[in-house]
């Protein structure tokens, strides 16, 4: 079971973010999307995501997905952008439900088990007590795992996350990547973008590494993210170690 | 999923359902049993005439009136005991010549309920007015007839008639077709002896005189040449204060309507070219409700005119001979 | 569950809600206005059908439907434009009913039948429609739609400014201000039957824009994710406006507001979700609609003010409020 990307392509006008990319990418994994800015990480997640139209085929299961109807699709593959938010002043848990639109006929009510799916995706994101509270009164991090939670709610065997972790305290983003690696030890296929390496080194069970909009990196973080790649790519120098048998990759000093 | 097919055959069936009311109502619409056939037709605005409803035979039938012009024509021919009812504007002086004459009879304010309880046998009103009420009193059986304003002064005779055939008083009609037609030929044989004089009539709103019109006919009628008219308007007849400068006129004539309230058309009027042109020029002032409807009681503001070119005669008289001569 | 909790809210309007419909639909068949002020009942037994049949009840059903249609567009569009502040006539769909029913006075067609004048109105809605369209493009977002709206807003209100000034005579531009002004007097069922066959497939494309409304609460990209494209929303809620807002203006001139305030005033109650207000925002629109018809046969004798007007006293200090609420709470 897995993602296969085939030669897909993302071109917005005349420029090229994602050139021909192949990739399979099999459930039970959480793959880091990794990459200087501009390489065209976003692009390609919102391709897997259907978001952006993109030359190439992407298919689950053998599936592609253009063949799948609108809610199957939404149901195979949940997807949490950058800037997320809520519009309207709704609580946790009416935001949580929304992710079980893609699970609802027209007219249908949320059932007994759609209210079980959003507790347990609370849960999962240890937002639990959040549930009656406002969204708009919630902190930064607060939301941010109410925003995750939705997308656990989908309930679908893929999840591509885009920067789930910006601009969060060190101790919230601890929390949403150990949930990511969670979800995919029970077998969902998770894609984070990611800018953060270290993080990305210590949590992902494979690294993609992107820039220029194609991929020149793909495997195991320790090997992905060496430090001759580091110093290619992203031009900075690495302090590399083992912490407690996890690896450590921190960017350490700029390289001219 | 069952409820959605359930909700798209109702979605369906609704669907079809409004299309086959809406042809179903639009035929039957009209056709009334007992009401005289009255299909409206496509076109330019025009009066439509129908014969006097067989209603009760002997007594002459009811009318009701919706418009102003139409409530002074029916005030001039009816006879009082068929009117049912007037707008409420015939009652006003500053709009109705006529009305002292208006105020003994009940109101209305032109809807479809009130002329219902009325209960009139025939209604008169405007082609401009309410649409809606015109075309909801057809559809509840009434006759309704349509009078279009009048643009020259042998459509008053035309109203007249039309009017004195809907109501039964073909005779009074023609009486006061006479009478206006001897009134317009004493005029005209005044016309023959007096040279015309340039005027220009100022109305609220900087509109004056357009030609064709039923003012243009008053205007030539009482020897006057209407000078904007002569050297070109705008569709509505604006008044150019610039040609006004360029052509000065014998006689400026003034329409007065509702001069002691504040109004921007008003304003207008008191514009420093006007009132310096004003200061040394012959100005007559003529109420604006002459001006409004084609009405026998026209030929009222053709006098005021002529009283005012002579008046104007004589200026020009006066400045002739100062000119060529001395002070006397 | 929360979830329970605010069904039981909701269903608390529906409790207040239908009733203030009926109560003023049954307000708006049994009061009239004669010339001598309002009257209760339906006069002599002579009159009493016409007057039930042919009068009151045509303007309380067109009243119902045209309210109705205002705040369900009303609570639609707020739904897709995520903005509290969004009404019926953005997207120009009542302006450019407006002009195709002046063209249609301009061009003489509209005097002799009054049947005419409404089929203009469609037409210039429709016309409109698909202006916006070619203008803001099928992949369009929200903000190029909404000024695209603005282009033909502004467009419709020149033309129609030009059209008024070639009218054939005073009398036909009066005519038409008044008409602009939005009213119910006078309308017969025709009318109603005239404008249903747009209004309902307009309520039906609304309602299959709901769940996409819902799901845009969490901005577009996620609204995509979740198996309900922004596009199609957006061109569901604004087909579905200019088809039923257009058909009610067609019929009853311009009437304002009753799109920006039902919303508003539901939403303590029903709750933000898009979905879950459409259906009440066309009860409340219908009975605020038909409450401030009733008003107007209320006032003293003299002749009946404009519906439009009504409306618009009662909503303008109502968006003013709104402006000031949003103003300080974003910090003004």
């Amino acid at each position: 079971m897995s993602l296969r990307l085939d030669k897909v392509a993302v071109r917005y006008g005349r420029r090229d973010a994602v050139l021909e990319t192949t990739l399979e990418l099999p459930c039970a994994s959480l793959v880091g999307l990794v990459g200087p800015n501009g390489a065209g990480k976003s692009s390609l997640l919102k391709a897997a995501a259907g978001l952006v139209p993109h030359s190439g085929a992407i298919a689950w299961r053998s599936k592609p997905l253009t063949r799948m109807a609108r809610l199957e699709r939404a149901r195979t593959i949940a997807y949490l952008p950058q800037s997320a938010g809520a519009h309207w002043p709704i609580t946790a848990a009416e935001l949580v439900a929304l992710g079980r639109m893609p699970h609802l006929a027209f007219g249908e009510r949320l059932r007994a088990e759609d209210a079980a799916a959003v507790e347990w995706a609370l849960e999962r994101c240890a937002a639990g007590r959040l549930a009656e509270r406002r969204v708009d009164r919630l902190s930064g991090g607060e939301r941010a795992r109410v925003l995750l939670a939705r997308a656990l709610a989908v309930d679908a065997p893929v999840l591509l996350v885009d920067e789930p972790i910006q601009s969060l305290d060190p101790r919230h983003q601890l929390n949403i990547m150990r949930v990511l690696r969670e979800c995919a030890e029970r077998g969902t296929l998770v894609v984070a973008v990611l800018h953060d390496v270290a993080l990305a080194a210590r949590y992902c069970t494979r690294i993609v590494l992107m820039a220029e909009g194609r991929v020149v990196g793909d495997g195991a973080p320790e090997h992905v993210l060496s430090p001759a790649a580091l110093a290619r790519w992203y031009g900075v120098e690495p302090y590399v170690a083992r912490h407690r048998g996890e690896p450590v990759v921190l960017p350490w000093r700029q390289i001219d | 999923m069952p409820k959605r097919k359930m909700l798209a055959v109702l979605a369906a069936a609704a669907v079809a359902a409004a299309l086959v009311g809406s042809s179903v109502a639009m035929r039957s619409s009209g056709a009334r049993p007992g009401s005289p056939a009255d299909r409206p037709e496509v076109g330019p605005p025009r009066a439509s005439t129908t014969a006097p409803p067989a209603t009760r035979a002997g007594p002459l039938p009811t009318v009701a009136s919706i418009n102003l012009c139409t409530d002074q024509l029916v005030l001039s021919v009816a006879d009082p005991s068929q009117i049912v009812t007037l707008s409420w504007l015939s009652a006003d002086p500053e709009e109705s010549t006529l009305a002292d004459a208006a105020a003994r009879y009940p109101l209305n304010y032109g809807s479809a309920e009130e002329i219902l309880r009325f209960d009139p046998d025939i209604v008169i009103a405007g082609v401009y007015t309410n649409a809606f009420t015109r075309a909801l009193l057809r559809d509840l059986g009434y006759a309704v007839v349509d009078i279009p304003p009048a643009n020259a002064l042998e459509d008053v005779e035309t109203h007249l008639r039309q009017v004195g055939a809907a109501i039964g008083r073909t005779e009074r009609a023609e009486a006061l077709i006479r009478e206006m037609r001897a009134r317009i030929a004493r005029h005209r044989r005044r016309l023959e002896s007096a040279a015309p004089v340039a005027a220009v009539v100022v109305r609220p709103g900087g509109f004056t005189v357009e030609a064709p019109s039923l003012a243009h006919d008053m205007m030539t009628l009482a020897g006057l040449r209407n000078l904007p008219a002569e050297h070109g308007l705008d569709r509505w007849g604006s008044l150019s204060v610039e040609t006004l400068l360029h052509h000065p006129p014998e006689l400026l004539v003034v329409a007065a309507y509702r001069s002691d309230e504040a109004s921007l058309a008003n304003a207008v009027l008191a514009h420093p070219a006007l009132e310096r042109l004003a200061e040394r020029t012959v100005t007559a002032e003529v109420p604006g409700s002459m001006w409004g409807c084609g009405l026998p009681g026209s030929l009222d503001a053709v006098a005021l005119l002529e009283r005012a070119a002579d008046e104007a005669r004589s200026a020009r008289t006066l400045r002739t001979s100062r000119a060529a001569g001395g002070v006397p | 569950m929360n979830g329970a909790a605010l069904r039981a809210a909701g269903g608390t309007a529906w409790v207040l809600l239908v009733p203030l419909m009926l109560g003023a639909a049954l307000l708006s068949l049994v009061i009239g206005r004669t010339s001598t002020g309002p009257t209760l009942g339906f006069g002599d037994a002579a009159i009493a059908g016409p007057v039930l049949m042919e009068i009151r009840l045509p303007r309380t059903l067109l009243a119902l439907l045209v309210g109705g249609t205002l705040g369900l567009s009303g609570a639609a569009l707020q739904g897709l434009l995520r903005n509290p502040l969004a009404e019926p006539g953005l997207l120009g769909a009542s302006s450019g009913a407006a002009l195709g029913a002046v063209l249609v006075f301009y061009f003489g067609l509209a005097a002799a039948d009054s049947l005419v004048l409404p089929l203009g109105g469609v037409a210039g809605s429709v016309a409109a429609l698909g202006l916006l369209y070619g203008l803001a493009g099928r992949r369009a977002d929200l903000v190029t739609i909404v000024l695209a709206g603005i282009a033909i807003n502004a467009l419709a209100a020149a033309l129609t400014s030009l059209a008024l000034n070639f009218a054939p005579s005073p009398y036909a531009a009066l005519e038409i201000l008044f008409w602009m002004l939005g009213s119910l007097a006078d309308r017969s069922a025709v009318h109603v039957w005239l404008a249903l066959p747009l209004m309902l497939p307009g309520w039906l494309l609304i309602g299959a824009a709901a769940r996409g409304l819902d799901a845009l609460t969490l901005g577009e990209e996620t609204a995509a994710s979740l198996g309900f494209p922004p596009a199609r929303t957006q061109w569901l809620v604004i087909g579905g406006t200019a088809l039923s807002v257009g058909a009610a203006v067609a019929v009853t001139g311009v009437i304002g507001f009753v799109g920006l305030v039902v919303p508003h005033m539901l939403r303590p109650w029903v709750g933000h979700h898009p979905r879950r207000l459409l259906a009440p925002c066309f009860a409340a629109g219908a009975a605020l609609t038909l409450l401030a018809d009733v008003a107007i046969r209320l006032m003293p004798p003299g002749p009946e003010l404009k519906l439009g007007v009504v409306t618009a006293l009662i909503g303008a200090p109502f968006f003013l409020q709104l402006i000031l609420k949003h103003g300080r709470e974003s910090g003004g």
